[in-house]
């Protein structure tokens, strides 16, 4: 029966050959050793041989072709063969994928039947018995001494000496730290392997003004540590919170028509959400009322030129805004799409800060959380920022009678250094236009 | 020349065609070894025996069952030869926990105690103080055996080499030292390694028996291994004999082997074991072509049988990973 | 009382007696007597056969050993010194410790390899060479030194009885050590380590001869106010992890005494797997003393600049005592 024959593994490091010369020409009788080519490898020129009786029925690559080991290059069998379905294959498996995947090994018509085709290489795992585990590094299991012979403990020892007694656990370096901090090592709590009191411990346990324990619940305090993120985060809501005289300006937009055009996109196979839906119509109104698109610089007001939104995604060790640039000039599908993109980068840690720096204003929503209503702090030096609740089905009175309807609450916290009451109003009722009649949105 | 062992039948058409047989079994399972090297089936060094085959099957017709053998690394004819079943080093070969040492030794540590089979051993020379060893305590332990220690002309310039065969016959033991002279060291002509090419001159200088003949006829090296077995069991002391061979292929599976002159494989071949004892049956015993065909026959399928025995065998447990870095206490 | 020679030889014999199959192998063990007297009188009681004069050939008798091993012998090969074992060390490393894995277990290797190790007086470079860290770092051997002839007779019959290849090393300033040894039989299990002196401020850990520069360590350390445990091994491998962890749990200090050069040497070993199962026993790091880094000189002024001695263990347990 005709087969393949591929290229040989004709050494441990080669992964492809150039077959340099056929010397088996098509036709020729080939016997165990005979040689059929000569092939380059990564190490020397090598006779490519044979370990069967067969005939070269037909050669796959002419002389000078790089084949990848394991690749056909050549179809033997007996005499007379029809060699026209694997020549078929071979051109499919070529135009498919460059290479083919797979190829039968010559074997001898006498070998056992179980030997059926399998691929050459990569070496497969044994026909019939289930893939035994490779041997690979870290799998080795590790005897531990404890509890074993003295001679498997000859082999790796590992394990960790247990601490008996009152002896209190802690680095050499927590030690230094607490002797120079006056810290008594017994009131901080370790949070290394094993409960190992470490540097960063006895740092904030000199901190922590001493706590007097409260009637024992059987649950020690527990000290964690502080990320960097969230020392940022800290450092700066302080500030802002401190230093800049803010307003809250509330609103209840009727969010009927949010709803109406959120389910006739769904209807339609397009997914978007009222955030989308809502940047966009922020964006719409900073145009309109430019004057809250700032920034206070200190001695001057910036009034930016591009709308650059920045949406807050939560993180669990904090929370990050990455911004959605030129904001005004997209459409709410591509908003959709450019939004999605940057929360699940910012939710691997892999935004550039490029990405999450520079907006001109900042929406914050908890509407799909459920919280009706909320004040968001300033993320300066932006002007303001918007904080928006949930959209609620609730009871409202349309011409004298209690109907339901749908409402949504926003909050927008102005920096009044920039924003006056009077121009913050303007500016949600420019926003209420697009919201209460978000067609104008999408037009 | 040493006497020939008196007790040593002549060789019978039965004998030969058996003899043929092995040295067949052997060139096809080397084939299939090879050709399960350019699968990566067998990993690492593969070196094989072709064109060697009639020193092992010689040796073996020549020798006891509970004669031991220790060789190098080019073992695994040596080892079909002596009775290590062909499945055994062939699963050995692909790391197989059916092989002869578990897959823990591979292609150059193949042992198999059931036949006296004491391995291969991967540091040229070193097995020449171990056959030395194991002559040592088949003479204090009172037996007949003798060791029969295989190695390559390469071996030769070893001090272990030296410092096994001077012991030997301080010792008069019963050991028979085999050079398997195929006139490379890996890539190193017999003469760019040693000034002296006939290597049995070696055992001059420690006053030791000393014989040199060519080893292509299997009945030749039958009878002339006899002779030296002969001489060792006696008691008088050990034997060295250089076996004048030809290796076919490079050293190891990667060598292509471009050292060699023009023509000279061509010409070695003239003299292959198979062709001169094929020759030899169809000649002077009259075995006819379907015979010989039979033979082989039998041989292929054994070959393959082993192959696929080795493919189709569970790879070994890592779990069993440390079970003979030492022997547990008693 | 017996000299450590005797209760070597005493181990010998008695197993030969019980077990045929052994056999004394080495230059000048026989018809000279030992070159250090260690066999002195075995060749009359054992025979040629069984207690063997070879030519220097340390390679070629120790493959022997190897051969015999294989097929049934139990060897016991002397070097005349370790420093010649390095000729052989190619059957040790490659040979003996290995056959009876890459022969899944078809053939054991019960050897022991024995004789001098380290320095004694005035040898110079070629031999004073201590040599466990170069055979520790095997598996597949076992490694053993006796600081007592107690400790001497009841580990070497543990390794002519042990089916692995043993590396037994002595030391040629103790053979005339005295001590005592029971009449009845008796055997000590290698991986045990033995509290050579009680301590509680600081472990000394160490095996073979400097046991006893130690100990003298210790007495002067008292003077000092410290409590130093000297802990003997005694079998390098396998390790007596316990004892080691146990003294460090008690003293909260170590140091480790190791002869030979300091360089990826047997002290480092046994130092890192302290600071891997005891980090948080410790209160000071654990510092070794080893041999001065240079091969060991000939004349004297220089030779006691480099090797191991009570002034040095003292000075280096108070570095880490903090004195």
């Amino acid at each position: 029966m005709a087969q393949f024959f591929v290229m040989p593994q004709a050494s441990p490091t080669m992964t492809v050959g150039v077959v340099a010369r056929w010397v088996a020409p098509e036709g020729a009788e080939l016997r165990p050793q005979s040689v059929i080519a000569q092939v380059e490898t990564d190490k020397a020129t090598m006779d490519i041989e044979v370990f069967d009786k067969a005939v070269m029925l037909k050669h796959l690559v002419a002389e000078g072709a790089e084949v990848p080991a394991g690749a056909p290059i050549a179809i033997l069998g007996a005499a007379g063969d029809d060699v026209s379905a694997l020549l078929a294959e071979y051109v499919a498996s070529k135009s498919n994928t460059g290479a083919p995947a797979a190829a039968a090994p010559i074997e001898p018509a006498s070998s056992a039947p179980a030997a059926a085709p399998a691929p050459v290489a990569p070496p497969p795992s044994p026909p019939g018995g289930p893939p035994a585990a490779a041997p690979e590094a870290g799998t080795v299991p590790a005897p531990s001494w404890m509890g074993k012979t003295l001679d498997e403990s000859v082999m790796e020892p590992r394990g960790r000496y247990r601490v008996a007694g009152r002896r209190i656990v802690a680095s050499p370096l927590a030690r230094a730290i607490a002797a120079s901090s006056g810290v008594e090592l017994s009131r901080v709590g370790g949070s290394g392997p094993g409960g190992r009191i470490v540097a960063a411990d006895v740092e904030k346990a000199a901190a922590t003004p001493t706590v007097a324990p409260s009637a024992d619940s059987g649950r020690a305090d527990q000290p964690v540590r502080v990320t960097q993120m969230r020392k940022t985060i800290a450092k700066r809501l302080t500030e802002v919170h401190q230093a800049v005289p803010v307003f809250y300006l509330t609103v209840n937009f009727d969010a009927a028509g949010l709803v109406a055009l959120k389910e006739l996109a769904g209807g339609r196979g397009q997914k978007i959400t009222y955030n989308d839906l809502i940047i966009k119509a922020v964006a719409q109104a900073l145009r309109d009322v430019p004057e809250v698109n700032a920034a206070w610089m200190g001695d001057t007001i910036l009034r930016r030129g591009s709308v650059d939104i920045g949406v807050a995604v939560a993180l669990p060790e904090g929370l990050i805004t990455p911004i959605l640039r030129n904001a005004d000039q997209k459409r709410v599908g591509e908003i959709n799409t450019e939004i999605r993109a940057l929360a699940a980068r910012a939710k691997e840690g892999k935004l550039d800060p490029s990405e999450y720096t520079g907006g001109s204003f900042t929406i914050s929503n908890l509407g799909m959380l459920d919280i009706e209503h909320f004040t968001a702090i300033l993320n300066p030096p932006e002007a303001a920022i918007l904080a928006l609740g949930a959209v609620l089905q609730v009871p409202v009175v349309v011409g004298g009678a209690v109907v339901p309807g749908w409402r949504m609450k926003a909050t927008l916290t102005c920096d009044h250094r920039v924003v006056d009451g009077a121009l913050g109003a303007r500016f949600l009722q420019a926003l209420r236009s697009y919201i209460e009649a978000p067609a104008l949105l999408v037009l | 020349m040493l006497a020939p062992d008196p007790e040593q039948r002549v060789v019978d058409r039965d004998e030969l065609a058996r003899l043929y047989h092995q040295m067949y079994l052997i060139r096809r399972v080397e084939e299939l070894a090879a050709r399960a090297y350019t699968q990566r089936k067998i990993l690492g060094f593969c070196h094989l025996y072709i064109g060697q085959e009639s020193v092992a099957v010689g040796v073996a017709a020549a020798c006891r069952s509970s004669d031991r053998w220790i060789t190098g690394y080019r073992e695994h004819g040596q080892a079909v030869a002596k009775g290590v079943s062909p499945r055994k080093m062939m699963a050995e070969l692909y790391g197989k926990a059916t092989g002869a040492s578990n897959g823990l030794g591979g292609s150059m540590h193949i042992f198999d105690a059931s036949v006296h089979f004491m391995g291969g051993y991967g540091i040229v020379g070193a097995q020449v103080p171990i056959a030395t060893g194991v002559a040592w305590a088949l003479k204090r332990l009172g037996t007949q055996d003798v060791a029969v220690c295989f190695f390559g002309d390469g071996a030769t310039h070893q001090g272990a080499f030296f410092e096994g065969l001077c012991l030997a016959q301080l010792y008069k033991l019963p050991v028979v030292f085999i050079i398997e002279n195929n006139f490379y060291a890996m890539g190193t002509s017999l003469e760019r390694q040693s000034a002296v090419t006939d290597l049995y001159l070696r055992g001059a200088g420690v006053g030791m028996a000393h014989e040199q003949f060519d080893g292509f006829d299997v009945e030749t090296v039958r009878e002339r291994v006899g002779a030296a077995l002969h001489h060792a069991r006696s008691g008088v002391g050990p034997v060295l004999l250089e076996i004048v061979t030809y290796r076919y292929r490079g050293h190891s599976m990667s060598d292509p082997a471009r050292y060699r002159k023009d023509g000279e494989l061509e010409e070695k071949k003239k003299s292959d074991p198979l062709l001169i004892t094929e020759q030899r049956l169809k000649d002077d015993f009259g075995v006819s072509d379907a015979e010989i065909e039979a033979l082989r026959a039998r041989a292929d399928a054994e070959a393959d049988d082993a192959a696929h025995f080795a493919d189709s065998s569970p790879e070994p447990s890592v779990e069993n990973l440390y079970d003979y870095t030492y022997v547990s206490p008693r | 009382m017996i000299p450590m020679r005797e209760a070597i030889r005493q181990a010998m014999a008695e197993e030969m007696r019980r077990d045929p199959t052994i056999f004394l192998m080495g230059e000048e063990v026989a018809l000279y007597d030992g070159a250090y007297k260690v066999s002195q009188g075995m060749l009359a009681e054992f025979g040629p056969d069984r207690i063997v004069d070879t030519p220097i050939a340390e390679n070629g008798f120790t493959g022997l050993a190897v051969g015999a091993a294989m097929a049934g012998m139990r060897p016991i090969v002397e070097f005349m010194t370790f420093n010649f074992s390095l000729v052989a060390y190619d059957q040790v490393v490659n040979s003996a410790a290995r056959i009876y894995q890459m022969s899944a277990g078809q053939y054991r290797l019960p050897i022991v390899f024995r004789g001098p190790n380290g320095h004694a007086e005035n040898l110079a470079s070629q031999h004073s060479t201590a040599v466990e860290s170069l055979y520790a770092h095997f598996p597949g051997l076992k490694v053993v030194s006796p600081s007592t002839p107690y400790d001497a007779k009841g580990l070497l019959k543990t390794a002519i009885r042990d089916d692995n290849p043993v590396i037994f090393l002595e030391s040629e300033l103790m053979y005339g050590f005295k001590g005592e040894v029971p009449d009845e039989e008796y055997l000590i299990p290698f991986g045990k380590a033995d509290i050579k002196r009680q301590g509680d401020d600081v472990v000394i850990v160490v095996w073979g001869k400097h046991v006893h520069t130690c100990l003298k360590a210790a007495e002067s350390l008292k003077a000092d106010g410290i409590s130093a445990m000297v802990l003997d091994i005694r079998s390098i491998r396998p390790l007596d992890h316990d004892a080691i962890f146990a003294a460090v749990a008690r003293t909260h200090r170590a140091v480790v005494v190791q002869e030979g050069f300091p360089f990826a040497g047997v002290a480092a070993e046994i130092i890192t797997r302290i600071q891997e199962s005891c980090f948080d026993l410790l209160d000071a790091p654990v510092l070794r003393v080893t041999n001065r880094d240079v091969p060991q000189p000939y004349a004297t002024v220089l030779e006691k600049a480099v090797i191991i001695t009570a002034e040095r263990v003292v000075e280096t347990v108070k570095l880490v005592m903090g004195r």
